[in-house]
């Protein structure tokens, strides 16, 4: 603490004269006043138990905030390799447990990490040293099998990565089509990945399921994220690259083969199902110029896909025919098919339950978008580790990297002979670095609401519908700075402290100091417990001292 | 207000004799930091002639005179000419009474200083009540309180003394209403004090955990509601202007809430409240903030 020196003022002959107070109280310990006392304990926000990476997405805030951008992407990248693509891709799960939500709106948590990704774009992570002779191959070089790859690397193992198509990315490449995700970001995203070190790059390497015994034989682990590479059929409809494709291998070719893509313009095309597949499809094509109709046979409302891929498609023109599906299907002479439809009445353990109404569909295209399959089954033992879609069927970028990376960890703690823990079971919580004092999650009524002001959530801009069709620009657009970092100060950093020192204006006894957290001076320290119930994020909690 | 901005230079010394969670010594902390080390506190008896410490110890890091319990306004008034004599301008000189020294016996002399225009600063800490010498009820104290010499409350006649208008009909330099639990305003009116020439009057609401019957958590809460429910209105007037109401919550709440959660007003029946909201309306409406 500073102080001025008043003493120096008062001489001998003062004191002498009249009764004066020249020392302080200082001598009057108050922290004997006691019975309870404040003790720092960092938590756990509700939005990081909703992240499968359990992101602290307060703290990269809170770095972001303090213009201190290499600590936020170190935050932000200790738990994520993909925080541009994530803040692109990812659903964004963390926004639906937002504290924020039942007051004024969720913080737009995915803007602010499409900034900070972006950022760190151009930040290639430390270098990290080879630490252990044990190493491990990687099956599948999707976000899965990168994410497995980036924190064994990080961590000192030596990994061999092995990718069947001729680059790395797997699903973010050929299955995200680029106007949801520019190609440069994820190429970027990839090379920061391989920049650590230690990950040896296999392309072209299919590895089938013998081949896979023999890698179990050479490497101490193997981890296989492979993904789902096999359509799923459907029983009356053949693929036959004619007029039926496969959504997830026209997708594909959509996406990697520009050649391929002026075969489809100006054509009338089916699409079957509506899932994420089906919706890119879809949309792909009309950017291709084709009059795009999704046949569906449930309600778009009960569709699995995102939210925003649907209303972005609705907007787009794709028309979508519900509660439909196709019973048969024939050529007519000039190589168009004809589809005859039949209504659905109810879709029964995935079994569509049909009732009267018919129709007919003239279609140049038709494209099977009903969901994939594994394409060969295999356990996980005590060298075979399983991530990414391949292990928990179709779900989501994030969920990939979350399993990749808890794979990762399962690896290593085999390697040292222990087992692999959450930090909190019920949540299935893990964090690479445990960073909180205790888990609690904060919950809603700990937040000092009188800190905050309502402020409306910042507003995504998307490019405008007219200017989308025909090309493959970002549909999302950049917010600007401003709106940016006022969007990151609306978050109530529940149990993360901001240094927003609170607690130290409101110290009546001046015994906290703020500084990297938050300490108190257990000499003066009165017990009040005023700064943690002022504390708008619960960061300091009150325990009983004798 | 970013606290970040406020500096970190303190003017109080710690092992001060406040209670846990003491309203008034956190306002005097505050105060001192806009105030500045030019500045001399006059203080009559009140809690604070027990917080600054037993001789020959002392809280504050600038000069501090303990006077009689009348006398604040009076002896102020004669330091501040004593530095004048001497040239020495700059020196704030400020009052720091208790609702007693200002409310009940020092009015006399307050009043005085404030029509002969002295160039002194008084602040009145109010915690409603005498509180050190054991919560007897002042002309501060609130309809309905309790307190231990208004054991079933204080009596809806009485009505708290509208010091703030009190001392505007002198026509100061600066009166305003403060507490330290809205901070930005805070520290706009201690900004403007020291800065305005003549007499200045800042009447503090400042919370007390065991005269008002609160846990010392809630002192800051309760200051808070106070502001929030209308029961003390945030504003100032300068000298030639009209009152300004230099806070507005967004709705006000319920007294109730204020009330209930203290112990000094948990004997309130439903018609006493009701009566309490209707006095309150009443008033913000005539502020024109309802």
């Amino acid at each position: 603490m500073e102080s001025v020196d008043y003493q120096s003022v008062i001489s001998d002959k003062d004191v002498r004269r009249f009764p004066i107070s020249i020392t302080t109280t200082e001598v009057n310990l108050t922290g004997s006043w006691r019975f309870s006392k404040p003790v720092f304990k960092e938590k756990v926000s509700p939005c990081s138990v909703g992240c499968p990476v359990n992101t602290n997405i307060p703290k990269y805030i809170f770095y972001l905030l303090k213009n201190d951008m290499d600590k936020a992407v170190e935050v932000l990248r200790r738990e994520n390799p993909f925080p541009a693509t994530c803040g692109r891709v990812c659903p964004h799960f963390c926004q639906a447990k937002c504290n924020r939500k039942d007051y004024d709106g969720a913080v737009e948590i995915k803007q602010i990490e499409k900034f900070v990704g972006d950022y760190a774009l151009n930040v290639p992570p430390k270098k990290a040293k080879v630490l252990s002779n044990r190493s491990v191959a990687v099956v599948g070089g999707g976000p899965a099998g990168l994410s497995c790859a980036y924190f064994l690397a990080v961590s000192g193992y030596k990994v061999d990565l092995f990718e069947k198509e001729n680059f790395l990315g797997g699903l973010l490449v050929y299955g995200i089509p680029e106007y949801r995700l520019p190609r440069s970001v994820v190429k970027r995203e990839i090379e920061n990945i391989l920049s650590v070190g230690n990950i040896e790059v296999h392309l072209g390497s299919e590895i089938n399921r013998d081949e896979l015994e023999e890698l179990k034989s050479n490497y101490d682990a193997v981890f296989v994220g492979v993904g789902l590479s096999k359509d799923r059929e459907i029983e009356n409809i053949k693929v036959d690259n004619r007029g039926v494709f496969s959504g997830y291998g026209l997708l594909k070719r959509l996406n990697t083969d520009l050649e391929f893509r002026k075969r489809f313009s100006g054509e009338r095309i089916g699409v079957i199902g509506a899932g994420n597949v089906a919706m890119d499809v879809a949309r792909t094509l009309i950017r291709l110029g084709n009059d795009v109709e999704i046949i569906y046979r449930r309600t778009l409302e009960e569709a699995p896909s995102f939210e925003d891929e649907k209303n972005e498609a609705l907007e787009e023109n794709v028309k979508v025919r519900e509660k439909r599906v196709v019973e048969d299907l024939q050529y007519d002479t000039e190589g168009r098919l004809l589809l005859r439809l039949r209504g659905v009445d109810r879709v029964e353990k995935g079994k569509a339950m049909l009732n009267e109404i018919k129709e007919d569909c003239v279609v140049d295209k038709l494209i099977l978008a009903t969901g994939q399959a594994r394409a060969f089954d295999i356990d996980e033992d005590d060298k075979v580790f399983l991530g990414g879609d391949f292990l928990h069927g179709a779900r989501t970028v994030i969920e990939a990297i979350a399993s990749g990376k808890q794979a990762a960890f399962r690896i290593m703690a085999k390697f040292e002979g222990r087992d692999f823990s959450y930090m909190d079971k019920d949540d299935r919580f893990f964090r690479v670095e445990r960073d909180f004092d205790e888990y609690k999650v904060v919950p809603f009524e700990r937040i000092n609401l009188h800190y905050f002001e309502k402020q409306e959530p910042l507003k995504i801009e998307k490019l405008p519908k007219e200017e989308r069709a025909s090309n493959f620009r970002e549909v999302v657009l950049k917010p600007s700075l401003e709106k940016i970092l006022s969007e990151a100060k609306r978050c109530f950093s529940c149990g993360v402290c901001n240094e927003c020192k609170t607690c130290w204006f409101f110290c009546p006894d001046m015994c906290i100091g703020v500084h990297d957290g938050v300490e108190f001076d257990y000499s003066f320290c009165k017990g009040c417990g005023v700064c943690s119930e002022e504390c708008p994020r619960g960061v300091i909690d009150m325990v009983e001292d004798k | 207000m970013d606290f970040r901005d406020v500096k970190n230079i303190e003017y109080m010394n710690q092992g001060d004799y406040a209670c846990p969670g003491c309203g008034a010594g956190l306002s005097m902390r505050h105060a001192l930091k806009v105030l500045g080390e030019k500045t001399i506190i006059v203080m009559p008896a009140s809690c604070w002639s027990i917080i600054a410490g037993v001789f020959p110890t002392t809280a504050l890091q600038v000069p501090l005179m303990h006077v009689p319990f009348a006398t604040a306004a009076a002896v102020a008034s004669g330091v501040k000419n004593a530095y004048r004599k001497k040239g020495q301008d700059d020196v704030n000189v400020v009052c720091w009474a208790g609702d007693g020294g200002t409310f009940d016996i020092g009015l006399q002399a307050l009043s005085g200083a404030a029509e002969r225009k002295e160039d002194i600063i008084y602040v009145c800490y109010d915690n409603e009540a005498y509180m050190n010498t054991g919560i007897q009820r002042s002309s501060a104290t609130p309809p309905g309180a309790w307190t231990t010499t208004t054991p079933t409350g204080n009596p809806l006649i009485y009505e708290k003394k509208d010091m703030f208008n009190i001392v505007a009909s002198h026509n100061p330099a600066y009166v305003a209403t403060a507490t330290v639990a809205y901070p930005d305003d805070f520290y706009m009116k201690f900004e403007k004090a020291k800065n305005a020439k003549g007499f200045r009057f800042i009447h503090l609401l400042s919370a007390c955990p065991p005269g008002w019957r609160i846990d010392s958590k809630d002192s800051v809460k309760a200051m808070r509601l106070a502001v929030e429910s209308g029961m003390f209105v945030l504003m100032e007037k300068e000298q030639g202007k009209p009152i300004r109401v230099t806070y507005k919550p967004e709705r006000f709440i319920p007294v109730r809430e204020y009330l209930l959660f203290q112990g000094r007003y948990r004997h309130l029946d439903e018609n006493t409240i009701n009566e309490i909201q209707i006095r309150v309306n009443e008033r913000l409406k005539d502020l024109d903030l309802l």
